[in-house]
């Protein structure tokens, strides 16, 4: 055998074995961060939502604007339930859907219902939310 | 003992006895643990509003940070997981807060 035919099979074992390596590793990752998105969702939700209907009272945000959005919700809500990456990709939580959640939390501290510190944590839980969605989304990129 | 040793002695005991494999070491994940504990307690301390909403959101960012794979419709031994974190948060913020 040819030292370059064996240089070639090793580069190949070398590939398939960080392949592998690689892929079980955002198995783990994924199998993992699904779940934790999972349960944060509720309260994520609930702070998203009620952003939304803040935009609505102030005149920020039409109405059709925020079903459409509310429907963004669902269909988020469906792919961590689903563990449907591909479906999760296609949610624009990020840049479109996040900003609500973070002016719900304001709006909780505004009428009183929170504290700063309280709300403090409310602002972290979305940090992480979106860390942990965008981790998943470019999984699967 | 301080709250982060605390929070890892209950974690190693929990892991041994559930028999769960985490995706972080007990320590870390007592560090997460023992920084969410220390703002809840803040929050008793200057006793503001929306404690149990801090709480779920503790347990979430503990959830979230760790990578724990328990989920919002966790049965069983998962459950428990989620049950004694957030069991342990308010146990400690209260603790903290009161000493």
């Amino acid at each position: 055998m040819k030292l370059i035919h064996v240089l070639a099979i090793a580069a190949s074992v070398l590939v398939l074995s960080f392949c592998s390596s690689a892929c079980a590793g955002s198995s783990a990752k994924t199998a993992s961060q699904f779940p934790a998105a999972e349960l944060a969702w509720p309260g994520v939700e609930g702070d998203f939502l009620r952003g939304l209907d803040d935009g609505i009272a102030d005149g920020e945000l039409a109405t059709d604007d925020a079903a459409r959005l509310r429907v963004l919700g669902d269909q988020l809500e469906a792919a961590l339930d689903g563990h449907d990456s591909a479906g999760l990709r296609l949610i624009p939580w990020s840049g479109i859907m996040r900003p609500w959640a973070d002016r719900g939390i304001d709006d909780k501290v505004a009428d009183l219902e929170i504290g700063p510190t309280v709300a403090e944590s409310l602002h972290d839980r979305v940090v992480h939310f979106t860390a942990t969605i965008d981790s998943l989304q470019r999984i699967y990129q | 003992m301080n709250t982060r040793q605390e929070f890892r002695d209950l974690f190693d005991q929990s892991v041994e006895r559930l028999e769960t494999n985490l995706q972080i070491s007990t320590d870390d994940l007592a560090a997460i643990a023992a920084e969410e504990s220390d703002r809840l307690a803040r929050i008793l301390e200057n006793n503001e509003p929306g404690f149990e909403q801090a709480l779920i959101a503790a347990r979430d960012n503990v959830a979230l940070r760790a990578g724990l794979a328990v989920g919002a419709f966790a049965s069983g031994l998962d459950r428990e997981w989620l049950g004694l974190i957030a069991g342990a948060l308010r146990f400690a913020a209260g603790a903290a807060a009161g000493s």
